[in-house]
């Protein structure tokens, strides 16, 4: 009986102690508008990059660093994308930016570069908007389980222990 | 017992190969989320339709000034639209206008022209030599536009100045009398800002002056400067509930008036010819959005520019940029705003700053995002999994406030503002 006892406190220890510390208020150091999120503000400004699979293939991998736009001859509005961490390359991408919020079809063309290398209107892009592909591309033998299956899985093994434990202890009584 | 333990084993494994086995089998290199399970909040929701982000405001009808109409206002008269305009004839003193009044100088005063654009030649002829003019109109007010006319013929002229909100098809006669050859009287004329026969925005002023009392016109033109038409902020029209906090221009945004008129003509074209408040801020917001470009670099993280830094420096800048443009343009056609900083926790707990504004309109706030392109929505955070947003109004900037940062620069440090906490508001939460 202890043993379960013991137990299902650990089970309510592991399962508050996570859920209260991320439940704590914002750190008190001011964060000023204009100090926030450059990440929000892209996906905020352009929505419809999340529809790109190339784009979102380059942030998953290197993630987003300090990014800025640039106006173009031609109208168009270039959009770079410096890492965040150090990946050895940087994006371009070219957008309309006008039409429905979420319509990936804005975005012109894509250019990945070298980090070093300097970016330029008439560089061959790796995406154009005629192409259709918009396969998410995941690195290899990327393995993504959702949260949901794991804490399933940790509540099914505690379920098979405690069982387990209920069984003993009919066994010594 | 034997049996109790095997049913047991038997239900555990039952729930162990329940969550495992979907995930085994359906998992690929391409997909990891198991066909109709829940995956990550963007593949569950998959294409989303933010049209209804961003309301698009129904625009108001304008009534065109007819005769009738223009009954209901002593004064004013309908203009023909066969009425001539000729522009080219005038030109802006700059060193003797000042803010909201302009002197124009007409170059040409011996041009005659009738009704028809048609030169000839018209005795007497009385012609324009210089005005000063009201180019900030405020809706239903009155604004006097001073002309000096002289008499370029031979004989002694009597007849009516015609000042015209071409755009309008509307303007106010006045009469001169007795003006005797080689003499010049100056003409006040009240022009009445007519709100409900009229947008906001840019509003190309004219006049014609005729002699006689068959009303030949001796002289007709367009002025070199547009008029910009602007709310009305009296009890009756657009208030500002802070007494006039909320208009200042010389706050957050504090350009000087010898530059408004640069600043004031291109928020008028970026909303011309709306005619409600939130159809004019809705334009403005679209317009930030598509003129302005972010650059994240160290000044715009780290200070909130004044809106002539960023007129002069190229319309770049970061989210309070953008907003603190959205206000001065909005401000300066007469919609009250405020400049609103918010914080939230996102979904992995951390907090993150941004900026928008709001405009009173109708008795309550509006909210506006021009960064993103997002209006009256302020639910948008929340609805990206965002949590506790928190806003604070800055207010009364004052660049020597913070001793830290040097002052006159254009560049304000938060710290230079007066913060006044609004909490968690429940429209955002």
């Amino acid at each position: 009986m202890r043993t379960i006892v013991l137990f299902t406190l650990i089970l309510i220890v592991i399962t508050i102690v996570p859920a209260t510390v991320t439940a704590i208020p914002p750190p008190a150091t001011p964060i000023y508008p204009g100090m926030g999120d450059a990440v929000s503000d892209l996906y905020g400004r352009h929505s419809y990059v999340k529809g790109n699979s190339v784009i979102m293939g380059y942030i998953g991998e290197c993630g987003i660093g300090r990014w800025y736009e640039k106006g173009m001859d031609n109208g168009l509005l270039s959009i770079h994308i410096p890492p965040e961490y150090s990946c050895g390359k940087q994006l371009v991408f070219s957008t309309t930016h006008a039409g429905e919020r979420e319509d990936p079809s804005q975005i012109r063309a894509v250019w990945i570069l070298n980090a070093s290398e300097t970016w330029s209107e008439s560089m061959e892009p790796i995406y154009s908007s005629g192409e259709t592909d918009r396969t998410r591309q995941l690195p290899d033998n990327a393995v993504n389980i959702p949260p949901i299956f794991v804490a399933g899985g940790i509540i099914a093994l505690v379920i098979c222990i405690t069982f387990v434990l209920i069984e003993r202890r009919n066994r010594s009584s | 017992m034997k049996k109790t333990r095997g049913r047991l084993l038997l239900f555990a494994v039952l729930l162990l190969a329940a969550v495992i086995a979907p995930i085994a089998s359906a998992m690929n290199e391409t997909d990891p989320t198991p066909p109709g399970w829940v995956g990550h909040f963007d593949q569950w929701a998959g294409q989303k339709d933010m049209s209804a982000f961003s309301i698009l405001p129904t625009p108001v009808p304008i009534r065109k000034m007819d005769a009738e109409a223009a009954k209901a206002y002593p004064g004013v008269e309908v203009i023909s639209p066969n009425m001539k305009f000729p522009t080219g004839n005038n030109f802006v003193d700059v060193k003797n206008s000042s803010m909201k009044v302009a002197k124009i100088i007409f170059d040409k005063p011996a041009l005659k022209t009738d009704a028809h654009g048609k030169k000839g030649p018209l005795d007497p002829s009385v012609v324009p030599e210089y005005g000063y003019f009201n180019w900030y109109w405020t809706q239903d007010t009155v604004v006097t536009q001073n002309i000096s006319i002289y008499n370029n013929g031979s004989s002694t002229a009597s007849g009516l100045v015609y000042f015209v909100s071409i755009e309008d098809g509307f303007g106010t006669p006045v009469a001169y009398t007795n003006l005797a050859p080689g003499t010049n009287q100056t003409v006040s004329i009240p022009f009445q800002v007519i709100g409900s026969q009229s947008s906001v925005g840019i509003k190309p002023m004219g006049f014609f002056i005729t002699v006689g009392p068959s009303h030949i016109v001796t002289w007709s033109g367009q002025l070199e400067l547009n008029a910009i038409e602007k709310y009305n902020n009296d009890a009756t029209h657009l208030p500002d509930p802070d007494g006039g906090d909320n208009l200042e221009t010389s706050d957050l945004y504090h350009f000087p008036f010898s530059e408004g008129y640069a600043i004031i003509s291109e928020a008028a074209r970026a909303a011309d010819n709306t005619s409600s408040p939130y159809e004019t801020a809705y334009k403005l917001n679209e317009y930030m959005n598509n003129t302005m470009h972010y650059v994240n670099s160290d000044t715009y993280l780290l200070y909130a520019a004044s809106d002539l830094y960023v007129k002069n420096h190229g319309n770049e800048g970061v989210c309070d940029e953008f907003s603190t443009i959205d206000i001065a343009f909005s401000r300066s056609l007469g919609i009250p705003s405020r400049f609103l900083g918010i914080t939230w926790v996102n979904q992995t707990g951390y907090s993150e700053g941004h900026a928008i504004l709001e405009h009173r309109i109708a008795g309550a706030w509006v909210h506006s995002d021009p960064t993103w392109h997002i209006f009256n929505n302020p639910r948008v955070y929340s609805l990206k999994n965002n949590t506790h947003m928190n806003l604070t109004r800055y207010t009364d900037a004052d660049d020597n406030r913070f001793s830290l940062d040097p002052a006159g620069d254009g560049l304000l440090r938060y710290e230079d503002m007066i913060a006044e906490p609004l909490g968690e508001l429940p429209g955002y939460n």
